[in-house]
């Protein structure tokens, strides 16, 4: 089913729209929760809110690409759920290793305890990913945004794990001095 | 600002970036032989993510994950492995020096040996680089470049390592073919293609269905996919490549094993030797040709489901 006609199905208050999402985009949606969440069954329920939560937003919204959206839609809540498992000490995934990996791309001025203007920093890193190869900006998105493990990566590209390694490791050296260079020290 | 910030950040960047092919990656089952294609229809997400280990940069040691992260069913295969990363100093040198840019060109390792009586002349001496990524090092290790026989040194060459007897081979992932005639030349794949069972996976009331075929005839698949030498190469990343049938094939002289010869109904092959995606129209008719050879020659059998091979839990 196209993804214009699920979001029509929405705004006629069609149930059946969820169903379809489920199938056509449910192991996408898993993945990105598993990915972050490290468990099945927190992953599952994460992803049965963000259909909920789907529900719930559109109408009124009306999301450019449904994919997409319901991708940050399970990317927002599995890291929230991430968050208060954390403080349960429960884990998960691979969110601790990249949170590590993202910490090196932080400027060393960086105030752990100001505020950041979010909008500026996504435009930045929007920009910074323009400016780099197609193949690492993919590798980058996978790993940061999906949360994929290295090996999946390597696999999914047919690739050496250290070709993947060496990617994100340049991506971020060049992020760092990219908000070095913008000043981004706040 | 900490990772947090920045990780929750990079959740906001534009749609652009997200819009390549990740969702038949994900949705899609594996096929059994491993194969995996970056753009074909059977690529392929199933695999084990092992959960477990992840690494403290900076100070060499490892935290195990939490019993949580060792899934047994999921919406993918999941194994309670453990992905130990080796440290630098426990690594040979062949694990270590993974990278080569010689002649202008960039070569990745394979991490197989090549036979001797396959290496050809010394095209030259090189250094090889490896990346401590523990600790944020770069290193190098000098090498002879000698060239694979039968092999163009654009797309792959030998490396020995100083010190070192075994040669092993590193290919260039961004060669491109011109045309198919170029591509099996260059490579001398009539002699060095090895082909595997074919794989067909689709999606049926809700569920993925995998089908193996076997006792397919090379020559058959040489005759119906690989005869029309002039077909050109039109690989773009952009391209979706909708695979129906997807051959497994070796080519062991550079250590490549059930990777991925698919053909999509609407003409094209499709491969992922060298890393990177070829693809050549043959015709409508040729594919579909050979899909019906498949399907009427062949052995088929439908694969048991894996776990994980189900859809979201209701």
């Amino acid at each position: 089913m196209e993804d214009l006609q699920m979001i029509d199905m929405l705004f006629a208050r069609d149930e059946n729209a969820l169903a379809a999402m489920k199938e056509k985009y449910g192991g996408y949606c898993a993945k990105i929760a598993v990915n972050i969440l490290g468990s099945a069954q927190d992953a599952e329920e994460c992803v049965n809110d963000a259909y909920a939560k789907m529900w719930a937003s559109i109408p009124p919204q009306k999301p450019y690409d449904l994919k997409t959206f319901l991708g940050r839609t399970v990317r927002n809540l599995a890291l929230d759920r991430y968050e208060a498992a954390r403080a349960k000490k429960r884990g998960g995934g691979q969110t601790e290793a990249v949170l590590e990996e993202l910490a090196q791309c932080l400027p060393s001025e960086c105030d752990t305890e100001r505020e950041v203007d979010m909008r500026h920093l996504q435009g930045l890193l929007n920009e910074f990913l323009g400016s780099l190869k197609k193949q690492d900006a993919q590798f980058f998105v996978l790993r940061y945004w999906y949360l994929y493990m290295i090996k999946d990566i390597a696999q999914r590209y047919s690739v050496s794990e250290s070709r993947v390694k060496m990617s994100l490791l340049r991506s971020r050296g060049r992020l760092k001095e990219f908000l070095e260079k913008e000043g981004f020290d706040i | 600002m900490n990772e947090k910030t920045l990780l929750k950040a990079i959740g906001g960047i534009d749609d652009r970036f997200l819009m390549f092919d990740t969702q038949e990656q994900t949705d899609r089952k594996s096929i059994k032989h491993g194969a995996v294609w970056v753009v074909c229809a059977a690529a392929a997400l199933a695999v084990c993510i092992g959960a477990a280990v992840v690494l403290q940069h900076g100070r060499n040691e490892v935290k195990s994950a939490p019993e949580s992260s060792v899934v047994t069913s999921a919406v993918t295969t999941y194994k309670s492995e453990i992905a130990y990363e080796k440290q630098w100093n426990e690594m040979t040198d062949e694990e270590r020096y993974t990278l080569l840019e010689y002649g202008g060109e960039s070569y990745d390792s394979r991490l197989s040996a090549v036979p001797q009586e396959f290496l050809g002349e010394k095209a030259g001496s090189a250094q090889a680089v490896g990346y401590d990524l523990f600790n944020d090092k770069k290193h190098t290790l000098g090498c002879e470049v000698f060239a694979i026989d039968g092999i163009d040194q654009n797309c792959a060459v030998a490396v020995k390592y100083d010190g070192q007897e075994n040669a092993y081979a590193f290919v260039n992932a961004y060669y491109r073919p011109q045309t198919l005639g170029q591509f099996i030349d260059d490579l001398s794949l009539e002699e060095n293609l090895v082909f595997g069972d074919i794989y067909c996976n689709y999606f049926e009331n809700g569920e993925y269905v995998s089908m193996k075929y076997t006792g397919a005839d090379g020559g058959v698949i040489w005759n119906m996919l690989l005869s029309d030498r002039t077909a050109a190469n039109v690989y773009s990343d952009n391209d979706w490549y909708d695979v129906k049938m997807d051959i497994g094939v070796d080519v062991p002289l550079l250590g490549y094993k059930n990777i991925s010869l698919g053909v999509t109904e609407d003409g094209y092959i499709v491969t992922n030797i060298l890393d990177t995606g070829k693809a050549f129209y043959i015709g409508k008719d040729k594919t579909e040709a050979f899909i019906k050879y498949v399907e009427s020659e062949c052995k088929g059998e439908v694969l048991p489901k894996e776990n994980g091979d189900e859809a979201v839990p209701e």
